[in-house]
């Protein structure tokens, strides 16, 4: 049940992330959309970058977490390991990482809640991505996986 | 406030015209009537695509003279009719082309790139770049009016957005470009064939396209970037420096498309792309150009703009509303005008049938299909624009279609009180001040019994 709502999170962020990633934003002039030559591409679209690797170790790119950021979310339990491969594999790329409208000091909250939100608001600041969007449906679904297993450990005393 | 103004105007003149398929395209009798209409807006030029009308043939034709535009296997007659017809109208002729016969492209064409558009043979286009300045001198026996000469083509554009795969191919050769330095071999090797019959006519680059692909191995290379690397130019610390380069770009005159997503002054988003207000980006390539010697002839190139417009709604649901229409196009014209531009073509005089789609063509005419003038057809033949040089204080600029004496005017309750007076020229452009302004002012322009459309200042 709890890796049924888990994989179901993940899904529902990774659909919008693959489909940012694949259609670059585009501004047309008045009345001539359909002149693709015409298309002005807005920068930092993911489509105007390279794609982001979704490799956790290493790979050819920066992880969006750090290394504390995601040992607080693995001291979690399963479930929050979970959760971190989620975030390394459909947020945006560090440098576009918008800032979301909470943040929170590292090393201060010890909630999930709040550990997640850290993790991922960071302090890169700039625009693009998917800005507190992100942060909003991570916290919902980690609210939805504590739910569960609340749940489950009442029902076991 | 009435300034003491007969001398006349020594602002920089700007040349303005049309481009438009039907010049070529249309039957006689349409394309006659258009043209009649072009002068009446007080154009001065059009661009006419007259194509490259020698055997569309895989291998080069065999006998065949590509330097003689007499040959029997070249077909000029559409664009000998296209050129008389202008020039018999007073309109100087900007003959361009892009794409080529088969046999002109280069080896290897991959199966999914347009014939006409791989890697053009440098020598044919110089063969042909001999032709059309032979044909087009001015000393030519036009075959059609025995005993009389075709007409001589101020100017001749090779090819047309050379930073767009769909004119020619490639454009990126894995993670560097392709197309500025083939371009710069096509655009020599014009030159040379046609300053080998006629120096005085202008070659003119073909008009980039306004936007590229940021990232390698897209089918766009950013203008700015294209133009900088056809320049032999890099940018060190933020100066201009040279850059290698294997022979240095031969041409008259250097032209763009800025066409535009938002209103004139909304500049474009990316470093390399350039839309209206930064053709000075590519002002100061060129500039640099000369200084660092790296174009040729050694002389201060001018600046055309060979295409720009925007959609007009009517007829266009997605176009801008026709006194918005009206009034880009004179802010287009005065913006490119103070960035150093000294030519504008207009894309369309009259407005394409929408066909499959409205998106998919272009409704940017000054007229409608059906030759009715839109409002931009007034601002055309006599724009006017103020911006705001202080506080108090516009700058009005603006482009005269008659001589004589023109006044500034300011609306007042029911009437008019002139501001300034100048002496202008027939097609003449003034630029000027007037003092205690206030936003919203109404403001107009009237020599003889012509007045401009009215001007809101902002």
């Amino acid at each position: 049940m709890t890796r049924a709502i888990l994989a179901l999170a993940v899904l529902a962020l990774a659909l919008p992330a693959a489909a940012q990633a694949q259609t670059p934003k585009t501004n047309a002039p008045p009345g001539n959309s359909a002149i693709d030559e015409y298309l002005e591409t807005v920068p930092g679209a993911t489509g105007n970058q390279r794609p982001r690797p979704p490799a956790r170790n290493g790979g050819d790119g920066a992880a969006v977490l750090s290394a504390a950021e995601r040992a607080r979310l693995e001291r979690l339990g399963p479930d929050g390991e979970t959760l971190a491969d989620a975030v390394e594999a459909t947020a945006p790329a560090r440098e576009t990482q918008a800032k979301p409208d909470v943040t929170l000091p590292e090393g201060e909250g010890r909630s999930p809640t709040r550990e997640l939100l850290g993790a991922i608001g960071g302090n890169d600041g700039g625009g693009g991505g998917m800005g507190v969007v992100l942060p909003a449906i991570l916290v919902a679904a980690l609210l939805a996986v504590i739910t569960t297993v609340l749940l489950r450990r009442r029902a076991a005393s | 406030m009435l300034g003491a103004a007969p001398a006349a105007q020594a602002a920089r003149p700007l040349n303005i015209g049309f481009f438009d398929g039907l010049y070529f395209a249309a039957e006689p009798a349409e394309r006659d009537a258009w043209l009649d209409r072009t002068t009446a807006v007080a154009a001065h030029t059009v661009r006419i695509n007259i194509g490259w009308p020698a055997p569309n043939t895989v291998t080069r034709p065999p006998d065949f003279d590509a330097r003689d535009p007499a040959d029997p296997q070249y077909d000029f007659s559409r664009a000998d009719a296209a050129i008389v017809a202008a020039r018999g109208r007073g309109l100087q002729v900007l003959a361009s082309f892009t794409g080529a016969p088969a046999w002109v492209d280069g080896p290897n064409r991959p199966a999914g790139v347009a014939r006409g558009t791989w890697k053009p043979s440098t020598r044919a286009l110089e063969d042909y770049g001999a032709a059309l300045a032979r044909r087009y001198s001015g000393r030519f026996p036009d075959p059609a009016r025995p005993g009389q000469r075709l007409p001589r083509v101020k100017g001749f554009q090779v090819w047309n957005e050379p930073n767009l795969s769909k004119y020619l191919n490639p454009q990126w050769n894995g993670g560097r470009t392709a197309s500025p330095a083939l371009y710069r071999r096509m655009l020599s090797g014009f030159y040379r064939g046609v300053k080998s019959v006629d120096r005085r006519a202008l070659v003119v680059t073909a008009g980039t396209a306004p936007f590229g692909d940021p990232q390698p191995g897209g089918n766009r290379v950013q203008p700015a970037r294209f133009w900088r690397e056809l320049l032999c130019l890099r940018t060190l610390r933020g100066q201009l420096r040279r850059a290698a380069c294997p022979a240095r770009a031969s041409f008259d005159v250097l032209s763009h498309h800025p066409y535009s997503v938002g209103q004139p002054r909304r500049a474009a988003l990316n470093a390399d792309d350039v839309s209206i207000p930064d053709v000075r980006k590519l002002v100061r390539l060129l500039r640099g150009a000369e200084r660092l010697q790296r174009v040729l002839p050694r002389k201060r190139h001018p600046v055309w703009v060979t295409e720009i417009s925007y959609d007009s709604n009517p007829p266009d649901p997605d176009g801008v509303p026709e006194a918005t229409h009206a009034r880009y196009l004179q802010e287009a014209f005065y913006l490119l005008w103070r960035q150093g531009v000294d030519t504008i073509t207009w894309f369309q005089v009259r407005d394409q049938l929408p066909g499959a789609s409205f998106a998919a063509t272009s409704q940017s005419g000054v007229f409608f299909h059906d030759g009715r003038p839109k409002l931009a057809a007034a601002a055309f033949r006599f724009p006017l624009v103020t911006e705001r040089a202080s506080t108090m204080q516009l700058r009005v600029w603006g482009r005269s279609p008659r001589a004589g004496r023109l006044s500034i005017q300011r609306r007042v309750g029911p009437s008019w009180r002139t501001l300034r007076t100048v002496k202008v020229r027939r097609n003449g452009t003034f630029f000027l001040r007037v003092n205690r302004f206030r936003a919203g002012d109404r403001l107009r322009a009237r020599v003889a019994d012509e007045t401009s459309l009215v001007w809101t200042s902002r």
